[in-house]
């Protein structure tokens, strides 16, 4: 066995160790277990929130794209911390009615508001089925960390096992509580990783970061702007607006546990004030991608242009504490996502009436779940790809809903509402699999006859009979 | 100090989505050793936490809504 696999083996057993040291006694139901309670302050919610902006696209994706595409990587740098910017206003909002309506879920908040159950399980089916492929790929992520770095598909896959079988029982044991305490172990980790590669990879392979940009200004000047061609600053523009609005409106299921999990409306406010700070880590694998674009041939596989260059530049022990480390932006928003899709499913979908029934259901999505995208990882890795390019711009059609949940009175109806969802989910599906071929988000376009039929429906709405203008909050 | 708050709040969101519109910013050129356009992001990113922390540190007590009792929190803020 190689000195990286023992490494990266070791390294997964210890983060799902602190996964389950992450339990605070007994678990008493659901809600307890996937927002903790709702006693998270500033330093745990910043841990929980920073480890869903950290995923294995940070490590191995942005270097990728920066490495492929050069300054068009950017694109991935403001939106989150636009959308927090927003966040510091609307979170505490959300926060305040789901704790005092005892809300737990997106489609919680959302079905309460509308009035209409079914409208809750239609959303919740919508989040599960959008962040099962987001799921895998945390899975995919990881696997393809250790083969790139152990050289052995085999290792990929009995990694990718092992990292999973341990997520879904630090989980259930632990619950958000056990998300938390991992997040720390991970952030910590990362931020050393990243700072070592910042400092050694350019200062090895150019003389030093500075070197690295005179060489790629010398050599492909156009690497350094946003240009025209597939990312161009339409691309980035209407890709930047769409995913804000996704992220401020929490379309993303798996978002609320965390907001959920806070112990304060000044918890939320701090974390969403300081965390986009944080988010300017970015820019590291960014540059990392820029000195592998200066170092590897240009055929190098772009997902393992880090691993490659920390291949070169570094012993073999460090090699595998980079996989950890990527091993754990795998594992840490993974369990987080497999707590917000299995909340859904036992709150949403299968709306059992007691407490043990909604035990048992919650548990066995856990496992069924993560089982799923583990043997779709693992036999049919593109099965799901083409969902996955659904993800974003299916889960932004909700942005209306959202936004309209987010007044104290019901101003538009469930029935506009669902139409323009309707209508917005058809047009993402029509233009991503049709022959649309511009640079514009497929969400960002889907959005316009979305919110086009709300109106339209709100006004036939008024016309029709007196306006729904039922008190939400108290 | 609220007001100009917000004014520069949306004065980054312009910056930061006009970015590639800006001839000066998205140019094959070196600021400090790195792409003009990733000191521009980067630089108006880190601004957000500044403005939003003078928001927070400023705000009116009576405003903070629901708090829950600091004896029953998991940590410290």
């Amino acid at each position: 066995m190689s000195t990286v696999l023992v490494v990266t083996v070791v390294g997964i057993v210890v983060i799902a160790a602190v996964g389950f040291a992450g339990r605070r006694g007994a678990i008493t139901d659901v809600s307890d277990w996937a927002v903790g309670g709702r006693r998270f302050g500033s330093w745990t919610m910043w841990f929980l929130q920073a480890g869903e902006v950290f995923t294995t696209f940070t490590f191995l994706g942005m270097a990728g794209l920066a490495f492929a595409g050069g300054a068009a990587a950017l694109y991935a740098l403001p939106y989150v911390p636009l959308a927090y910017a927003g966040l510091y206003f609307l979170g505490p909002v959300v926060w305040r009615r789901a704790r005092e309506r005892g809300q737990v879920t997106q489609a919680d908040f959302l079905a309460d508001f509308f009035g209409s159950r079914g409208f809750g399980t239609l959303v919740a089916v919508l989040g599960v089925v959008f962040l099962l492929p987001y799921l895998q790929l945390q899975i995919t992520g990881l696997g393809l960390a250790v083969q790139l770095a152990t050289g052995a598909k085999a290792n990929g896959t009995v990694s990718m096992v092992v990292a999973f079988v341990l997520v879904v029982a630090f989980v259930l044991w632990s619950g958000i509580r056990g998300v938390a305490t991992t997040s720390y172990l991970k952030d910590a980790l990362m931020l050393v990783v990243l700072v070592v590669l910042l400092v050694v990879i350019p200062a090895e392979v150019n003389g030093g970061i500075g070197a690295t940009f005179e060489r790629v200004l010398a050599d492909a000047p156009r690497m350094l702007t946003i240009h025209e061609g597939e990312y161009d600053a339409g691309y980035f523009i209407s890709s930047t607006v769409a995913s804000t609005l996704g992220v401020l409106f929490l379309t993303l299921p798996h978002m609320w546990p965390a907001l959920l999990s806070a112990g304060s409306e000044r918890a939320v406010r701090r974390n969403y004030a300081f965390l986009p700070v944080y988010s300017v880590c970015l820019v590291i694998p960014m540059i990392t991608g820029f000195v592998a674009f200066t170092a590897l041939p240009p055929e190098t596989s772009s997902n393992g242009a880090l691993l490659a260059m920390a291949a070169q530049a570094f012993p073999s022990w460090f090699v595998g504490i980079v996989v950890v480390a990527t091993a754990a932006t795998a594992m840490v928003p993974a369990a987080g996502l497999i707590i917000g899709m299995s909340s859904l499913v036992a709150r949403n979908i299968v709306r059992t009436t007691t407490d043990r029934g909604q035990t048992v259901a919650n548990q066995a999505s856990v496992v069924g779940l993560t089982a799923l995208a583990l043997v779709l990882a693992i036999a049919r890795p593109d099965l799901l790809a083409n969902l996955l390019l659904l993800t974003y711009s299916g889960l932004d059609q909700l942005v209306p809903a959202l936004a309209l949940a987010l007044f104290a009175r019901r101003w538009v109806g469930l029935r506009p509402v669902l139409a323009g969802l309707v209508v917005g989910e058809v047009v993402v599906i029509a233009l991503t699999f049709g022959p649309y071929g511009g640079t514009v988000n497929e969400g960002l376009i889907a959005l316009v006859p979305n919110l086009l039929v709300v109106g339209i429906g709100a006004l036939v709405e008024r016309r029709t009979r007196a306006p729904e203008r039922e008190e939400v909050t108290t | 100090m609220r007001p100009t708050c917000y004014v520069l709040l949306g004065l980054i969101t312009l910056g930061l989505l006009a970015a590639p519109l800006l001839g000066f910013v998205n140019t094959p050129a070196l600021w400090f050793g790195l792409p003009s356009i990733m000191v521009w992001m980067g630089v108006l990113v880190l601004l957000i936490t500044p403005v939003l922390a003078a928001l927070e540190f400023t705000r009116d007590g009576r405003r903070s809504g629901a708090e829950l009792d600091p004896s029953t929190r998991e940590d410290g803020e």
